[in-house]
């Protein structure tokens, strides 16, 4: 222990390092999203965070199916991981998710919204998030 | 003969006071194999960049790295534009780095300051992509550093 401990105290780093890939398809690369109970899963974030979904009423997962859109607005990122997770007990196969913030939002929290919408205290959310544009 | 220094009794104390010591020692030994890493630190062009922290626990790669900051960007630290045009303007391609990466696509970490807004995040990406680099690695600090 002696000899470990000043040697981990010269080689440790203070800070680690870890990574959020992101994939940036080109035109038509991207692959279509599969057909599902909820669909179009996008937040929006900026003052506010809201997210939209269109989701199914039906559990018949057609292309002409009853579409419902919804929007929820939430003010902090411990209630959207609730909002979300109830989308994801809708729809457990769906893993894609649109992250829209708006343009005067910081790094920090675009990095932490990132990590919000990819899991959560019950396990994973939605691991395939997006970046987007705000209208 | 008598002894200058009589011989100190042994009474089992100092034993007693090395058991916390070796307690503090292995606490000491856990917080670091856990915060253990060989990452090189983050030297920026910019002395005020900060990462932000993430959950994530992918390990990153030692690849060449773009540094946004709030006053330029950074392409393996040396400053190659300006930011303060275009978080001005509207135009969404930023040319000096399309050009550079344009010749020379790859793979590539993005490390972005907490403090830049995404206004700047999203018209690097959109040069990078339009310029043929897919692959990229979004860095931040392990929430588990030291």
């Amino acid at each position: 222990m002696f000899l470990l401990l000043p040697l981990l105290l010269l080689t440790t780093s203070a800070q680690k390092l870890v990574g959020i890939e992101l994939h940036l398809p080109g035109p038509g690369e991207l692959p279509p999203e599969l057909p599902g109970t909820v669909e179009g899963l996008e937040v929006v974030l900026g003052d506010s965070i809201v997210v939209r979904a269109r989701v199914r009423r039906s559990d018949v997962v057609t292309s002409s199916g009853e579409v419902e859109n919804r929007e929820v607005r939430v003010q902090d990122l411990a209630s959207l991981q609730a909002t979300l997770r109830s989308f994801k007990d809708l729809d457990p196969e769906q893993r894609r998710i649109l992250l829209v913030p708006e343009d005067a939002v910081n790094g920090a929290r675009v990095i932490a919204a990132m990590d919000a919408l990819r899991s959560d205290s019950e396990g994973e959310l939605f691991p395939q998030v997006a970046l987007g544009v705000a209208p | 003969m008598r002894r200058l220094c009589p011989p100190v009794e042994s009474t089992g104390s100092s034993w007693a006071a090395l058991a916390p010591m070796v307690d503090l020692l292995t606490i000491l030994l856990v917080f670091l194999l856990k915060s253990w890493s060989t990452d090189p630190p983050v030297r920026p062009g910019d002395p005020d960049f900060a990462l932000p922290s993430s959950t994530s626990q992918n390990p990153v790669d030692s690849i060449r790295a773009l540094d946004l900051t709030e006053s330029g960007i950074f392409l393996a630290g040396a400053r190659v534009a300006g930011t303060r045009y275009y978080l001005d303007q509207d135009e969404e391609l930023i040319q000096e780095l399309y050009e550079i990466f344009l010749a020379n696509p790859g793979r590539l970490q993005v490390r972005v300051d907490e403090e830049v807004s995404y206004k700047l995040i999203r018209k690097v990406l959109f040069t990078l992509r339009e310029a043929g680099v897919t692959d990229i690695t979004l860095v931040a600090l392990s929430r588990d550093s030291l």
